[in-house]
């Protein structure tokens, strides 16, 4: 039995010389936390879960042509019919939630929240970005901080009055609705909604004659504005 | 455990459950010694098992859904962290093969593990760098259940049960550790 002893004895002795009492690997875990985090977010604007690419292309697109072109409603009326039967959308009750109207100016951008909808699946968020005269600003970065529940999924955009979430939007701002899927089963109760915006930059029409001799200019990457930042709460459905 | 120090475990799991990466901390403060150490005794490499330990805190995060809050939160971690380790231990036992550990070299050498009659430091420090050597010598399973027994204190029970292997098989193989060591230390374990 002593001996027993003194084999618990020994191992604790090794135990101790090979890891002394002052190791702390919090630091790295926290360095390696954040890295995780960070590699997530990139992967979100790489990868897109399947159909989002075509969906954010959609948006982007009938956004882009609804500002160059106000009156073409076919194009929002379509967008509108694709988001109703988004199962994602589906899922949520629209007309629960929260109602909010919290606007956020930056550089003369100013990012309205107008709601938030959830169930255990997924979560909406509601906004809309209001960008100065003869510039147009759009959504670049979208994140749910503090939190490794949340996974962006998606965003549409759009720009008429929506009778599916009730919004009347004047014909400088833009409308989106961010996605974002619920990894856990039990989420978070309050959240924080951070966004970038970039100026998009449209370059100029190029003749199609190719003697023209005139020379491309590469496009300038338009500023980037923000974080524009909202603490929420989380409804359930 | 006391009770203020319960509550803070259990609010950190619920934290971690809600998805907030702030949970972890309190847990890695509170753990991190116990389980680095039972990591670094079945593989005997500080590095390794840092990583193992960190990697194992990382994967307890993402599990977190599976663990059961009515329960406590050291065993079903441990149980992590020695999977994690044995595994370890594993290859890098294939890799290494421990070349430089020469059961010769212990027989001649002679180490007490009488820690009563040890007189000198220096007679201690050789039975531990013996004892380490041995350690080293032994098969993975054999090491890793010596070590539930004699450094975490567990029952043969408490291991087959943790371990989901039948309570012979723990017997076992804590008879034919002990009988290795004793062999090649020569000493009463």
């Amino acid at each position: 039995m002593e001996e027993k002893g003194n084999l618990r004895k020994i191992l604790s002795e090794l135990a101790i010389q090979g890891i002394p009492e002052s190791t702390d690997l919090w630091p790295r875990i926290r360095d390696r936390l954040q890295r995780i985090s960070l590699l997530d977010r990139l992967k979100r604007r790489t990868a897109l879960p399947g159909g989002s690419w075509l969906i954010l292309a959609l948006g982007i697109a009938l956004v882009i042509g609804l500002v160059l072109n106000p009156g073409n409603t076919q194009a929002a009326s379509f967008i509108a019919r694709i988001m109703e039967h988004d199962k994602r959308v589906m899922t949520i009750d629209l007309d629960k939630g929260i109602r909010l109207n919290e606007p956020r100016t930056i550089q003369g951008v100013t990012v309205t929240l107008f709601g938030i909808h959830g169930n255990e699946e997924y979560l909406i968020l509601e906004y809309a970005v209001q960008s100065p005269s003869g510039q147009r600003f759009e959504p670049r970065d979208e994140r749910l901080l503090e939190t490794v529940c949340y996974a962006w999924d998606g965003t549409y955009g759009f720009n008429e009055d929506t009778h599916i979430l009730h919004l009347n939007l004047p014909a400088e701002e833009t409308g989106y609705l961010a996605i974002f899927r619920n990894k856990c089963r039990f989420p978070p109760k309050q959240l924080h909604f951070e966004l970038y915006v970039q100026e998009v930059i449209v370059p100029p029409s190029v003749s199609s004659d190719a003697n023209s001799g005139q020379v491309l200019e590469p496009v300038p990457a338009g500023r980037i504005i923000g974080p524009f930042e909202f603490s929420i709460e989380v409804p359930t459905n | 455990m006391s009770e203020p120090m319960e509550e803070e475990v259990k609010e950190a799991i619920q934290h971690l459950k809600q998805g907030d990466i702030n949970g972890l901390e309190p847990l890695v403060r509170r753990y991190q010694l116990k389980a680095l150490r039972v990591a670094y005794l079945i593989v005997r490499d500080h590095q390794l098992a840092e990583d193992i330990v960190e990697e194992a805190f990382l994967r307890a995060f993402d599990r977190i859904h599976q663990f059961d809050s009515s329960r406590a939160f050291e065993p079903w971690f441990l149980k992590i962290v020695i999977n994690m380790a044995r595994r370890a231990a594993v290859r890098y036992g294939r890799q290494t093969r421990l070349l430089d550990e020469d059961p010769q070299v212990l027989s001649t050498r002679g180490p007490n593990l009488n820690i009563r009659a040890l007189e000198t430091d220096a007679e201690y420090a050789d039975a531990l760098q013996a004892l380490w050597i041995a350690l080293g010598m032994l098969d993975v399973d054999q090491r890793v259940v010596l070590i539930q027994r004699y450094y975490l204190g567990l029952s043969e029970s408490e291991i087959a049960c943790r371990t989901q292997s039948p309570l012979g098989t723990i017997k076992w193989r804590l008879h034919a550790a002990r009988k290795f060591l004793r062999r090649l230390l020569q000493a009463d374990l």
